[in-house]
């Protein structure tokens, strides 16, 4: 069975530098399953996910979605339908409101949902954003409700992979289990393939597979 | 309900960016506005310039002036002359020379006006009692003043003329009192055909169809001694004038009403020949079957209308091969034409530069703004990008706002521009206007106006075989005010401009999304 996502043989060196961040490293990650990627920070943590989220490509090696190569697909697409990534700093329209910038995303990812607007409240309450707080501008909400937005918009195109880069680092406790009880869902019972770089044991307890980066290698624990 | 086209979120979007970046988008649009305004105003003050140039470039410079060369008869008189007396002789052009003139692939067209006095025995004349008059035997004599000799020879009562633009300026009517079922009143279409006034018709008891003779003379002019300075030589001549009886047979085809004499002004003829009324109408080959060689009587005036003042130098060495002697000179009438068009043209020169100055410095400007506008929204790109946005559709955002901008900016502006253009141009005309004035007055009166040399105008010519020059002592006169408009080609041209100024933020947009990856702008905001 083709995996949801591989890396084969994958290393990565910034432009201008002689030493890689990333190297030579192979991992599968299957449908239905929540990996974690655990490291400390320069690990190449955000690096390897930038490749796995079709932002960058790697210098060497291929990323494999659906065992086709990133380098041979349009990136746009795959960025915008295939992949739902939440940043650890949200990345969200700042001056649009978190209903604006979700139903912007559906729209990029040519979702065929018809009424976007109701569905993304829907969406927003399941992340335990109320109507009013949902129609407010992005710059006014907090942190958590930034996060929470992010995680929304994420999944408001139904991915097949989901990527999350420190999903709850804003999060109360209580959030915090409701969004991992989200994600564990997502991958069990919807057969989606969940990818958390984290720190948080919290977040680690809920994985299927833990992987560890350090000094540009790739282990599994 | 209809679903919306996959591509409509572009605008919905750039709209909904409108109204969060109002702030940005005032400050865009309100620069924007005041190129448009520039733009609109200056255009409308050149378009209409243009057209005013265009209509008096065609009028003025298309038709063709013949005059003498002053100068040069000067020369020859005094070439001439062996006894040190200068007796200057205005040229003349034969009624045959004037008609093979007009006869040119180069002119648009050639309006002659003909006429000869006549008298018929058919026809009792309006105001006959006041009797006849209108003498035409004469000739020119030269010298100062170009004066003007005639002799006392016969009278007439009628005129054969060939005018019919007074049907169209309403100084002459069609009467239809005298159609019967067989005979309608027109206008002379054949040879011979005529056309007389009601009362005429009524006074002679005629019918439409009926035909009458009218009968005219041609003199042959003597041959002057221009060396003779013994008045005596003058009378002797006039007395050897040959004299050549001509008729027409004619058949009545229409009758016209005279709308110009009150009863004031009729009391005030001195004879029947000067009474409107008893003049008979016929066609140009009617009056120029009779037309002779070497022989005056019927006068003929040409104007011609080139079919592009380009072609002036063409048609003088055409007139040149047909027999135009050197002392003519061909010309357009540049004089009227200075006199209107200077003004428009510096105006038009004025709005020419003003909207390349804006356009340049309004294309800088917005291509400053674009680019800082687009440095300031690098983070949304990056964003926009990284949610899997193309590029081009990012492009084609920018731009829908950028056009809605201009749009609104458009209509507003030239609402605003039409408003002011007209005091605008009231303000730059009327300076226009004093400044040519004072450049007027402190020239040469001999600059651009036309020269007065010995002899004077000989528009008119002799009575005789003569002609009526065109464009010899202009009445034309700087337009007072210039009434601005706004046309088709105008708006079509701001648009192209809006489009234009709105293509200069696009490229500017392209040319750094082009260059910007969302993983860069992201890590850089991060």
């Amino acid at each position: 069975m083709t995996s949801a996502l591989a890396l084969d043989h994958v290393s990565y060196r910034y432009e201008g530098s002689t030493k890689p961040v990333l190297k030579d490293i192979s991992a599968t990650f299957e449908r239905g399953s929540v990996y974690t990627i655990v490291g400390k920070s320069g690990a190449g943590k955000s690096t390897l996910l930038s490749l796995i989220s079709g932002l960058d490509l790697p210098t060497k090696g291929e990323v494999l979605c659906g065992g086709m190569s990133l380098k041979e697909m349009d990136r746009d697409w795959y960025r915008s339908w295939k992949v739902g990534v939440i940043f650890q700093s949200f990345n969200l329209i700042t001056n649009a409101t978190a209903v604006q910038n979700i139903v912007l995303s559906m729209n990029i990812s040519k979702s065929k949902v018809k009424d976007k607007k109701t569905h993304t409240y829907e969406l927003l309450e399941r992340m335990g954003i109320d109507r009013e707080t949902a129609d407010r501008k992005v710059l006014k909400l907090s942190g958590g409700e930034q996060q929470r937005v992010g995680i929304a918009r994420a999944l408001a195109h139904d991915p097949a992979i989901l990527i999350a880069d420190e999903p709850t680092g804003n999060l109360d406790r209580e959030t915090e289990a409701e969004i991992l009880d989200i994600f564990t869902r997502l991958a069990h019972e919807e057969n989606r393939c969940v990818i958390l770089v984290t720190h948080s044991r919290k977040v680690t307890s809920i994985a299927d597979k833990i992987y560890s980066i350090q000094h540009g290698q790739l282990s599994e624990l | 309900m209809a679903q919306r086209g996959p591509q409509v979120y572009i605008i919905t979007n750039a709209i909904q960016n409108l109204v969060r970046n109002r702030g940005r988008n005032f400050m865009i649009g309100g620069i924007i506005l005041v190129m448009i305004i520039c733009v609109v105003t200056a255009l409308m003050i050149n378009n209409t310039s243009s057209g005013i140039i265009d209509d008096y470039r065609t009028r003025f410079g298309s038709e063709v002036v013949l005059s003498p060369n002053q100068e040069k008869i000067r020369e020859e008189a005094q070439q001439n002359s062996s006894s040190g007396m200068i007796r200057m002789v205005m040229p003349q052009i034969s009624a045959q020379d004037l008609v093979k003139f007009g006869d040119s692939d180069l002119l648009q067209k050639a309006e002659f006006s003909t006429s000869t006095n006549a008298n018929s025995t058919d026809l009792t004349a309006a105001n006959a009692d006041l009797g006849p008059g209108g003498a035409t035997r004469g000739f020119a004599r030269g010298g100062p003043g170009g004066q003007v000799e005639e002799s006392q020879s016969t009278q007439f009562y009628f005129r054969l003329i060939n005018q019919f633009a007074d049907f169209t300026n309403g100084t002459r009517e069609l009467s239809t009192d005298y159609d019967t079922t067989t005979a309608t009143s027109r206008y002379p279409e054949s040879i011979n055909e005529a056309m007389i006034s009601a009362d005429v018709m009524d006074a002679s008891g005629l019918h439409l169809g009926d035909k009458i003779t009218a009968t005219g003379e041609l003199t042959t002019p003597p041959n002057l001694d221009v060396e003779s300075t013994d008045p005596s030589d003058l009378g002797s001549s006039l007395s050897d004038l040959a004299t050549t009886e001509i008729s027409w047979s004619l058949t009545i085809v229409g009758v016209y009403t005279d709308l110009t004499q009150t009863e004031e002004q009729l009391n005030q003829l001195r004879s029947a020949w000067a009474d409107r009324r008893n003049e008979i109408l016929v066609s140009l080959d009617t009056l120029l079957a009779n037309l002779q060689e070497g022989k005056q009587g019927i006068q003929v005036s040409a104007t011609y209308f080139l079919k592009d003042p380009m072609l002036l130098a063409d048609f003088d060495a055409e007139l040149r091969t047909k027999g135009l002697p050197d002392v003519w000179l061909v010309t357009t009438d540049a004089t009227s034409y200075n006199q209107v068009v200077r003004p428009v043209e510096a105006l038009k020169s004025i709005s020419t530069t003003f909207v390349f100055v804006v356009l340049i410095f309004g294309a800088i400007i917005l291509a400053l703004l674009s680019s800082i506008a687009i440095r300031e929204r690098k983070y949304e790109i990056g964003v926009l990008r990284a949610m899997g946005m193309k590029r081009l559709k990012v492009v084609a955002g920018l731009w829908t706002e950028t056009l809605i901008i201009t749009g609104v900016c458009l209509i507003l502006g030239l609402g605003i521009g039409m408003a002011v253009a007209q005091p605008v141009t009231n303000v730059l005309y009327e300076q226009q206007l004093a400044a040519i004035e004072t450049q007027n007055e402190t020239s040469d009166p001999m600059q651009g106006g036309r020269p007065e040399g010995m002899g004077g105008r000989i528009q008119g010519g002799p009575a005789g075989m003569g002609m009526t020059l065109p464009g010899q002592g202009t009445t034309a006169q700087p337009l007072e005010n210039l009434n601005i408009s706004l046309d088709w080609r105008t708006i079509l041209q701001l648009i192209g401009i809006a489009l234009a100024l709105s293509s200069v933020a696009g490229v500017i947009a392209t040319t750094q999304i082009t260059k910007y990856e969302p993983i860069k702008i992201l890590s850089e905001r991060n």
